[in-house]
């Protein structure tokens, strides 16, 4: 029975050690958000380009492009009131913000992050980053680029 | 005893039998899900599986040039050879770079990704798999200094292979490159 204990406290130490080690720590993933009332394949074609524009590599370290689709509700009607009530005052909703955050979680592996749309916003950044500490990674760092 | 045990067992067997008969409903309900679950499992590493080989960026197979009336007559077009990229596209880039492997071994990799969307992609997983395959394909791309818009271009040439295209974006889903070296034919 005491074996049994510790192998069960072992499981729940070593568990989230395991998990944490699929996110390398080398590498940067630049997360690259479509703006509203973009077309599917215009979204895409944005992260293509993004791509293109950014070095392969930065400290040496790969840089990979993910794309966070931001999805289209309504026909970008609710986009655009979330939207404006993000510029103005409190955000309606974060729906769409946590949606493609939950996709970037769920495809993170590595544990540098950076987008240029959270970045502006401060609350935003620290829910971004709460939101991939709790998903992912407790070791995700928030960087900025040069 | 026998007779205790009939009675439980009047009182018992009917919510048994609704029970084995709801379980029974549930699990013949689930049985397409499952199936196309399953389908959708062999078809993603269908997907991850297909890649360009030596003897494709040599020509060592090459398919000869499909009659008019056949080359955009179906979305999927003619692929004889079966290497996953389509024949009037294949050609097209051996004649465009044929003194550079490393240019069209780039080339059609992206070609082969970009085909995926009109073949391949028949729900998100599917889509995502072909997508973490063509970004893969773009780093490759990318490293050999060539250009992706010519082989989308020629890749969707018709107005029903855009709408094709279009159509397999309805899946559209966050996701990144698949992990690995981009290129499916090494550059040494």
């Amino acid at each position: 029975m005491r074996y049994i204990k510790l192998l069960g406290i072992l499981v729940l130490f070593v568990w989230p050690i395991v998990s944490y080690a699929e996110c390398s720590p080398s590498g940067y993933t630049i997360e690259y958000i479509n703006g509203i009332a973009t077309s599917r394949v215009a979204a895409e074609d944005g992260k293509a380009l993004l791509q293109e524009m950014l070095p392969r590599q930065l400290d040496g370290q790969p840089l990979t492009v993910q794309l966070a689709y931001n999805g289209e509700h309504l026909g970008g009607l609710v986009d655009v009131v979330f939207a404006v009530s993000q510029a103005l005052f409190n955000p309606v909703s974060d729906y769409n913000l946590n949606a493609a955050l939950r996709d970037i979680a769920a495809n993170a592996t590595t544990q540098k992050f950076y987008s240029s749309a959270i970045r502006k916003v401060p609350s935003m950044q620290t829910l971004y980053m709460t939101t991939l500490r709790r998903m992912a990674n407790p070791t995700v760092q928030w960087i900025s680029m040069r | 005893m026998k007779r205790k045990f009939f009675t439980l067992w009047q009182y018992i067997r009917w919510p048994l039998l609704i029970l084995c008969s709801v379980y029974t409903g549930l699990v013949v309900y689930r049985i397409p899900a499952v199936i196309q679950k399953r389908q959708t499992q062999g078809a993603v590493v269908v997907i991850h599986v297909q890649r360009i080989t030596l003897d494709d960026a040599m020509g060592k197979r090459l398919p000869f040039e499909p009659s008019p009336e056949t080359r955009d007559a179906t979305i999927a077009g003619v692929d004889v050879n079966n290497n996953g990229i389509r024949d009037d596209v294949e050609l097209t880039l051996f004649k465009k770079y044929p003194n550079s492997v490393q240019v069209r071994a780039a080339e059609l990799q992206y070609a082969l990704t970009e085909q995926m969307f009109l073949t391949r992609v028949s729900n998100t997983e599917t889509w995502k798999a072909v997508s973490e395959e063509n970004a893969r394909a773009q780093l490759c791309i990318i490293d050999n200094h060539t250009n992706r818009k010519e082989v989308e271009d020629l890749v969707f040439n018709t107005a029903a292979r855009v709408k094709a295209r279009e159509k397999a974006y309805d899946f559209i889903t966050s996701y990144g490159p698949e992990p690995g070296e981009p290129c499916d034919i090494s550059n040494s």
